[in-house]
């Protein structure tokens, strides 16, 4: 751990005001990015990593340095969102209507998409497509997939992150690549056809 | 067309795909990669997934979100209440599983005292409910309250043990830094379930008809919590709360308990009407 980041993290367990406020500039765009990635959806993005900030706030004193600041404020992030999914599936209404919502606004970036000649190329309907079959992984798949590709984290931290084996890791990308190549596949079958 | 790669190079593969694979991994890779046909085309195609999914696709939020991000974090932190447990269920969930952490030996002494604790509030409650026939002479006639079944009383605990491990279900954190342990909840299944089949044998099927549906429903939920996989097999448990949800089991119970608790409390009350008529 670098001698900087000891240095906040100590700053932050006397109560430092100023520290909490340069922990959350420093890593505000991250934690909403990662929840970004997890959930497709800049307003809970927005609400979980402020209730992830608001976690490390009340429990900074219990923070023994055994992982990164880092590592362990995206495992705030991680178990939010999951928890966040978790609520949102018991509801099959809402389950439903964001799918509908999905249909209507495709989980594409805020940028005007109209504007964006990119978008309607086939390389990026693909990428949609393949997008949404990520969605339908389980939990840990696409939390695994997430961390390594978009967030491009060494499959060891993950591991130590999500305190799961390397092998485990290892798997449940494997089944993920699985799914999304059938999504794939299925995909331009349905071109063909 | 998806090909199957070895076995065994499954995980060197999926390194390999994310460029997580070590220098002497990557040369046996290498070599089996040059005498099997199916893992290099796998390889390939994976790579030409991963090419076309690529980069992740992030909204731009605009400078005054990231401006404004610090105030409106200040105010929730401001407003935010301490933490405390999300619902009752939750609260009655902690409670519950702080009773199943007791030590073994507490178990049956706590069940034992319970079971005196119940005769004695029977003995109670007989003593007040019947009539004294003090006078002779006086012949009281009434009509003696039928005894609960034991085959009932047995249903019902059932009844009352599935509950617990159903709202012990619902309520576990589901999170893989949790690492939920399912293995308590795992044995309690297969032990309803040893007993819903006995259960059903003896159970009146004209007369407890709603029960033995109830019971089917539940062990159908029983067997898939008994078959957890013993890692944290979350996928698996939210199917289980799903089922637990979408039957609306634990209102169910509640509504069968509460139809159980109505019948019995007025089956002793008709005596009691009838007793004064007669002096």
């Amino acid at each position: 751990m670098a001698n900087d980041e000891k240095a906040l993290i100590r700053r932050l367990q006397t109560g430092e005001a100023s520290a909490f406020r340069e922990l959350v500039e420093n890593h505000k765009r991250a934690l909403f990015n990662l929840a970004y990635d997890l959930l497709g959806n800049a307003a809970d993005a927005e609400d979980i990593s402020q209730e992830a900030f608001i976690k490390v706030y009340r429990s900074i004193g219990d923070f023994r340095g055994e992982a990164q600041l880092g590592s362990w404020m995206y495992r705030i992030v991680v178990n939010l969102c999951l928890n966040r999914r978790r609520k949102k599936a018991l509801s099959a209404m809402e389950l439903r209507e964001s799918f509908e919502e999905d249909e209507q606004h495709p989980a594409t970036p805020a940028s005007d998409s109209a504007a964006d000649p990119e978008k309607t190329t086939e390389a990026a309907i693909m990428r949609q497509h393949l997008r949404r079959a990520l969605d339908r992984l389980s939990p840990q798949q696409k939390t695994i997939f997430v961390l390594r590709h978009d967030e491009d984290l060494p499959l060891a931290e993950i591991s130590q992150m999500l305190k799961i084996s390397e092998g485990t890791v290892k798997s449940q990308l494997f089944r993920g690549l699985r799914k999304l190549q059938e999504a794939l596949a299925f995909y331009k079958m349905d071109l063909v056809s | 067309m998806n090909v199957n790669p070895c076995n065994k190079y499954e995980g060197d593969l999926t390194a390999r795909v994310f460029g997580d694979l070590s220098v002497a991994d990557e040369r046996r890779l290498q070599a089996h990669l040059t005498e099997c046909v199916n893992c290099k085309n796998f390889l390939a195609e994976m790579e030409d997934v991963l090419g076309k999914l690529g980069a992740p696709q992030r909204p731009e939020m605009p400078e005054h979100f990231w401006e404004g991000y610090w105030h409106r974090l200040a105010q929730r932190l401001e407003n935010a209440e301490p933490a405390a447990p999300d619902s009752v269920l939750a609260r009655r969930w902690e409670k519950l599983r702080e009773k199943w952490a007791a030590p073994p030996l507490m178990i049956p002494l706590a069940r034992t005292a319970g079971v005196l604790a119940l005769l004695v509030f029977g003995v109670i409650i007989g003593h007040y409910w019947w009539p004294q026939n003090n006078d002779a002479g006086r012949q009281i006639t009434q009509t003696i309250p039928p005894a609960i079944p034991v085959v009932q009383t047995r249903a019902e605990q059932w009844l009352e043990r599935s509950q617990i491990l159903l709202i012990g279900m619902v309520n576990e954190e589901l999170s893989i830094e949790a690492k939920p342990d399912f293995s308590h909840q795992r044995l309690v299944s297969r032990n309803l379930l040893t007993e819903a089949q006995a259960l059903n044998r003896e159970l009146d099927p004209v007369a407890n008809r709603k029960m033995l549906q109830l019971m089917n429903q539940l062990e159908l939920v029983l067997l898939q919590i008994a078959n957890l996989e013993a890692e944290h097999d979350l996928s698996a448990v939210e199917l289980v709360r799903d089922g637990i949800a979408r039957n609306g089991l634990l209102l169910k119970i509640n509504i069968a308990e509460l139809s159980q608790h109505a019948q019995q409390n007025a089956a002793p009350k008709k005596p009691r009407e009838k007793a004064p008529e007669v002096l």
